[in-house]
């Protein structure tokens, strides 16, 4: 059985709409700083291994890199990989998901987090020891500063590109509407953005706001100069590697970006609670999934008090009802999915595939739909 | 009730000479029980103490006549956690896990909180009950969590990351204890360094 942490990294496999950056040399260089300060570092024993043999510790071979396998293993054991995406609103799913999506392997500088409880003290009375305490929940929020270096004019761009979109992320979501009679158009605030956030072990498929961003161009790294020597076949100039051709351009060869989230977990957060129900469960964690949290922990076994069986009771909010609503539009795509592709010859590995389609679909929908059935009884029964 | 000790999963030189000379810091969540101790490897440690006083001004005085209403403490520390291999930082994560989840509360079975999250917090004699042999109850405002980058990071397969060295800072307010048994309000040995 996969570790929560494959399971992570396998969704994010799958959510490969966005491409890899190649760090290439550059990266090696920094690695290499990057080891030469970690050796230094001699405060205290690391016991016989040497620090790169801890820091790739069982990754694969190294292989050198080329452009279409990414970032090398053994640097993706090193650079963490910050996944940014922007999911739809849970109160509000029908305005769409937003089109914000970060998916790179990082230069991590800073990691930051911080859990602030929120306690209400009362009035003290005269003489009295102690106030009242009131607990009103617990705060998670997170401060991340990363690098982006360049070793090419194109990377840099990218780079650029990158930061544009994720400067995004703190501006608000717009709608545009108009009156029926009128055809003038205006715009309004919808609300906030949410993001899902996977970065290695620390933050894991997590709920975010984000609350800032600050972008920095490092310029003791320098810039890419502009040159127009350098033609095309017509005669026009181009980009190379070390020049750009566009005047008036800033292409920065490093960029720090500095992330501020706070957390938004869509799940249970204490001890016990409806997942834990049973005797056995006493003082468990409350989500009940067998998994470290906040952090992740690999293969290791967790603690006596986060085991658990998987079995997760859903919080019903109305995003789950909107959800239900989702589902008969879904499977109503799925009808005609299957009306579609209904001539194609049974057998073949296409006609597999449409099968294996319906399947996992139609389960899922199943699924999704006898929990709203669940939590709309378990609704009605209490509103009865 | 589990009792998780950091620093007990590999051969950490600094975490086998703290325990062995009984430097330890201990967190215990009261609503659960859970235990969690850490080598106090201690970067800061400082307590204060404020008391809360009124003025009141008469006819021909030059000087205010003090009320002190109340005394509150409040502690901030931080400690380092220190990792030299994979499995000892696999540990430790679990460990600071436990001690950030002793910021949530004891819920019931509809979700509710059931028993707020108070915690003991025990350091050797600058933290330690007047009254009985445990630490000093508390309510813990803030836990930070800062990787050390710059020392180093243990990292495998699949993202999962891991400081070499990881700072934790926590700022607390000293529920104040009443002894049940002596004839004083306040236990005489209150508040106390040890020494």
């Amino acid at each position: 059985m996969p570790n929560d942490d494959e399971i992570v990294s396998e969704e994010m496999e799958s959510s490969g709409h966005l491409e890899r950056r190649l760090l290439s040399s550059r990266a090696d260089t920094i690695l290499d700083e990057r080891l030469a300060e970690m050796r230094e570092v001699d405060d205290f024993e690391f016991g016989q291994a040497s620090m790169s043999e801890i820091a790739v510790e069982n990754s694969p071979t190294p292989t050198e890199p080329t452009p279409t396998d990414g970032l090398p293993p053994n640097l993706q054991a090193i650079y963490p990989r910050l996944s940014i995406v922007e999911e739809a609103d849970p109160q509000h799913p029908e305005h769409g998901t937003g089109d914000i999506g970060f998916d790179f392997f990082v230069y991590l500088t800073t990691f930051q987090e911080s859990f602030k409880a929120r306690w209400d003290s009362g009035e003290r009375s005269y003489g009295r020891l102690n106030p009242m305490y009131y607990y009103g929940g617990t705060n998670r929020t997170a401060e991340i500063s990363f690098t982006l270096p360049a070793m090419t004019v194109q990377e840099s761009r990218q780079n650029l590109n990158n930061c544009s979109q994720l400067s995004r992320a703190v501006y608000g979501r717009y709608r545009e509407w108009s009156l029926q009679e009128s055809e003038q158009v205006d715009f309004t605030l919808v609300g906030n953005r949410y993001f899902r956030v996977n970065l290695g072990s620390l933050i894991r498929n997590e709920r975010v706001f984000i609350n800032g961003f600050t972008f920095t161009v490092n310029q003791d790294a320098g810039v890419f100069d502009y040159d127009d020597s350098t033609l095309n076949s017509d005669g026009n100039p181009i980009d190379t590697d070390a020049t750009h051709a566009t005047k008036g351009l800033l292409l920065p060869k490093q960029i720090d970006v500095k992330i501020s989230m706070i957390f938004k977990h869509d799940y249970l957060l204490g001890f016990e609670g409806p997942n834990r129900l049973a005797d056995a469960d006493k003082n468990k964690w409350a989500s009940n999934t067998g998994k470290d949290w906040p952090h992740g922990t690999g293969d290791r076994r967790v603690a006596p008090y986060m085991t658990g069986d998987g079995t997760m009771a859903t919080v019903r909010t109305a995003a789950n009802v909107i959800d239900a609503s989702r589902d008969i539009e879904l499977q109503r795509a799925l009808d005609d999915f299957e009306r579609a592709t209904a001539n194609l010859e049974p057998g073949t590995g296409i006609w597999n595939y449409r099968e294996e389609i319906l399947h996992s679909e139609l389960e899922r929908i199943n699924d999704s739909a006898n929990q709203s059935i669940y939590e709309l009884s378990v609704h009605e029964s209490e509103e009865v | 009730m589990s009792t998780l000790r950091a620093g007990r999963a590999g051969d950490s030189n600094v975490a086998h000479w703290a325990n062995e000379q009984g430097y330890v810091v201990k967190f215990t969540h009261q609503p659960t029980g859970h235990v969690v101790e850490f080598p106090a490897t201690l970067q800061s440690f400082s307590d204060t103490h404020t008391p809360k006083f009124s003025e009141q001004y008469g006819a021909d005085t030059m000087d205010p006549t003090i009320i002190l209403s109340s005394t509150g403490r409040k502690m901030s520390f931080s400690f380092t956690v220190l990792n030299s291999s994979l499995e000892e930082a696999r540990h430790n994560t679990q460990c600071v896990n436990l001690l950030i989840q002793m910021l949530y509360p004891l819920l019931s079975s509809d979700g509710t909180i059931l028993g707020n999250p108070y915690i003991t917090i025990e350091i050797m004699n600058l933290m330690q009950s007047a009254v009985e042999s445990s630490g000093i109850l508390c309510i813990i405002d803030n836990i930070d969590y800062d990787m050390n980058l710059k020392n180093g990071v243990i990292s495998h397969d699949n993202g999962e990351l891991h400081p070499i060295s990881l700072e934790i800072s926590i700022s607390a307010t000293a529920v104040l204890e009443r002894d049940a048994i002596s004839a004083t309000f306040l236990p005489n040995t209150y508040p106390s360094y040890g020494g």
